[in-house]
């Protein structure tokens, strides 16, 4: 064994050692492949132009403080509609009171500069600060008005206080929510 | 009852504001409220709460007609009937305050006026008459003359008066 390795000739140790880094280098190329995400989504939406994945999406005031921030594993926009839609979004609006307000639900679908967002599928809003959660099946909301709204038979809890109504309205502005039609409420024993 | 303070809370009504700044919850349309025999009806209630986030006052008012409460001291006795422009329920004191065109029914005794408080645990009842003369005519429910009226009878039967 020993002789055979004696007798090859440098010329072919040399080919031998870059047969082995290109063998490398390749695997090194193909290692992205296996990590990457699969094509484009086609939708019926028409063909996006871009998708985003991972995304922190910040909206700031003239002020140049943050209003609203949108969190997603994977935007896609649609250039024909103009709708940007979003897979389990997280929004975060913060109001003039320095209040936060979260949204999430398990689809997303923004208009245009954001004026105008439907979260749907076990769609959540939540006050932090006064422990207050609407939860429903959609939510809409308008940016000009800071108005969110459903129209389906929605939950408002805040710790053991529990309340159902067919619809609610909430003014994340002004920290202030109206449940409507067939209102029923439990609260805890007082003792 | 006296396990009534142990239970919780129901209320039913056409609509809830809810106003974080104010801390205000208020329940209007047909609203109707139960905690255990405690039974109260009115236009609009307006719910406030502890620091402990529990209930700690229960306002009602009526709208063309008087808020009205019940509440059944215990399994023997007849319900305490009562009525008010506004109802007060005090929820740590047990205690209920009938604000304008007050009545009261103990059975078998009735009391009205101005003003009317009842203690549920104890049992026990405050009249007041109107302060001033001046609106005596305005109410006629109202006591005539502004005074406390009861009905103290020794063997009546309770009357159900809406």
């Amino acid at each position: 064994m020993g002789s055979l390795l004696s007798r090859i000739t440098p010329k072919v140790w040399l080919f031998l050692v870059l047969i082995v880094v290109g063998g490398v280098m390749a695997l090194i190329e193909q290692r992205d492949q296996f990590t990457a995400v699969g094509p484009a989504p086609t939708s019926d939406n028409g063909e996006p132009d871009y998708y985003l994945e991972g995304v922190t999406f910040t909206r700031f005031n003239t002020e140049g403080a943050p209003y609203q921030v949108l969190k997603s594993p994977r935007l896609t926009h649609t250039p024909n509609d103009d709708i940007t839609r979003a897979v389990t979004p997280e929004l975060e609006w913060t109001n003039d009171q320095n209040k936060t307000w979260l949204g999430s639900a398990e689809r997303g679908r923004v208009e245009g500069s954001g004026s105008r967002i439907t979260l749907d599928g076990k769609a959540r809003l939540h006050q932090p600060s006064s422990d207050w959660t609407l939860s429903t099946q959609t939510i809409h909301y308008t940016q000009h008005d800071s108005h969110a709204w459903s129209d389906d038979r929605s939950t408002f809890t805040r710790g053991q206080e529990k309340t159902v109504a067919n619809r609610f309205d909430a003014w994340i502005d002004k920290n202030q929510a109206t449940l409507n039609g067939n209102v029923t409420g439990s609260y805890p024993p007082t003792r | 009852l006296p396990s009534d303070a142990r239970q919780p809370i129901h209320v039913s009504a056409d609509q809830l504001k809810l106003d974080d700044s104010a801390g205000t919850a208020i329940y209007t349309g047909n609203v109707d409220m139960t905690q255990g025999s405690m039974k109260l009806e009115a236009h609009r209630v307006d719910i406030k709460r502890g620091s402990n986030g529990e209930v700690s006052s229960v306002t009602a008012r009526g709208q063309g007609t008087r808020a009205y409460l019940e509440q059944k001291p215990n399994q023997q006795d007849a319900k305490v009937q009562g009525w008010g422009d506004t109802v007060i329920y005090h929820a740590a004191s047990r205690r209920v305050e009938l604000i304008g065109n007050a009545k009261l029914i103990q059975a078998p005794d009735t009391f009205n006026g101005a003003y009317v408080e009842y203690f549920l645990d104890k049992r026990q009842v405050n009249a007041r008459g109107s302060r001033s003369n001046a609106n005596q005519n305005q109410n006629q429910n109202q006591a005539k003359d502004g005074r406390v009226e009861m009905t103290l009878t020794p063997n009546s039967s309770a009357s159900n008066d809406q």
